[in-house]
């Protein structure tokens, strides 16, 4: 009897123990360098758009700078999309953190739909459209652009700080 | 074998004592990074209201532009508050998985002692 419970102690151990360390735990998306590396190239084609119309846009300009909102505009859905198809990891801990959090009456985690990249670039998204709606129907005076910029800024820096967080 | 349990409890003790220390420099590494994107994020909200509000006065910003900027302002706020959320949830995960490769270890020399 003894004999058995020595050979199998050591065994029930290693079970134990790959089971439960076996894999690492993971609440949070992987990190994807090429979802980064579009925000931060969507960042440099924005930048460029804002300083090229700093001092406002006038109306018949439109037909010129239209290509321009389309490029962002487009780089733009393109990145929600590889968003939308990032896999987000099941965890029963991230389960039991919301359960608590929802008793607490607080938001959980919910980052299959509330993914702060993907809001950061909705924002973005809605102002540029708002943008090219305007500027087609309009002049677009300095302080719009400065306002334009200014939320552009917050935006990217919540995407771009949450995604190289991702890297871990 | 009392000698052998002593020392697997020594392991034991400088493994939990190294699993705080793992955790204490994720904790402060992710802090200083968590409190300088709190407070730029803060301060550039403010800096987009006050515009928002000079630019709706000055009639700079035309009135049915309004709501649109308000809802940005709410949704920006709220994404800020999102983000950090969604930071400090990898930062959990960071802590969790330093303190699992220490148990991992520590469970490793074990099954060494007892084999």
């Amino acid at each position: 009897m003894m004999n058995l419970l020595k050979v199998k102690i050591p065994f029930l151990i290693l079970i134990s123990s790959a089971l439960l360390f076996s894999c690492a735990v993971q609440l949070a998306p992987a990190y994807d360098v090429k979802i980064y590396d579009g925000i931060i190239a969507l960042n440099n084609e924005a930048q460029v758009f804002f300083a090229s119309a700093e001092n406002g846009l006038k109306k018949n300009e439109y037909e010129e700078v239209e290509p321009t909102y389309n490029e962002i505009i487009g780089s733009l859905q393109s990145l929600i999309i590889q968003l939308d198809a990032r896999p987000v990891p099941e965890s029963k801990m991230l389960d039991k953190i919301n359960e608590k959090l929802k008793k607490e009456g607080k938001a959980p985690f919910d980052l299959s739909e509330n993914l702060p990249t993907r809001n950061a670039l909705q924002i973005i998204l809605e102002r540029f459209v708002n943008l090219k709606t305007n500027h087609a129907t309009r002049d677009i005076k300095p302080l719009e652009i400065s306002t334009a910029v200014q939320a552009f800024n917050i935006a990217i820096d919540q995407a771009i700080t949450f995604e190289s967080h991702l890297e871990r | 074998m009392s000698g052998k349990i002593d020392e697997l409890l020594q392991e034991m003790l400088n493994a939990g004592n190294e699993a705080l220390a793992a955790a204490t420099n994720i904790a402060n590494s992710d802090l200083t990074k968590l409190s300088g994107f709190s407070k730029r994020q803060l301060e550039n909200i403010a800096t987009l209201t006050a515009t928002v509000a000079a630019g709706l006065a000055s009639g700079e910003i035309p009135p049915d532009q309004k709501e649109f900027e308000l809802k940005q302002i709410k949704q920006l706020t709220e994404n800020f508050v999102r983000t950090l959320a969604g930071l400090a949830l990898v930062t959990i995960e960071k802590i969790l998985n330093a303190m699992v490769d220490v148990a991992r270890g520590v469970l490793d020399k074990a099954i060494g002692a007892v084999l």
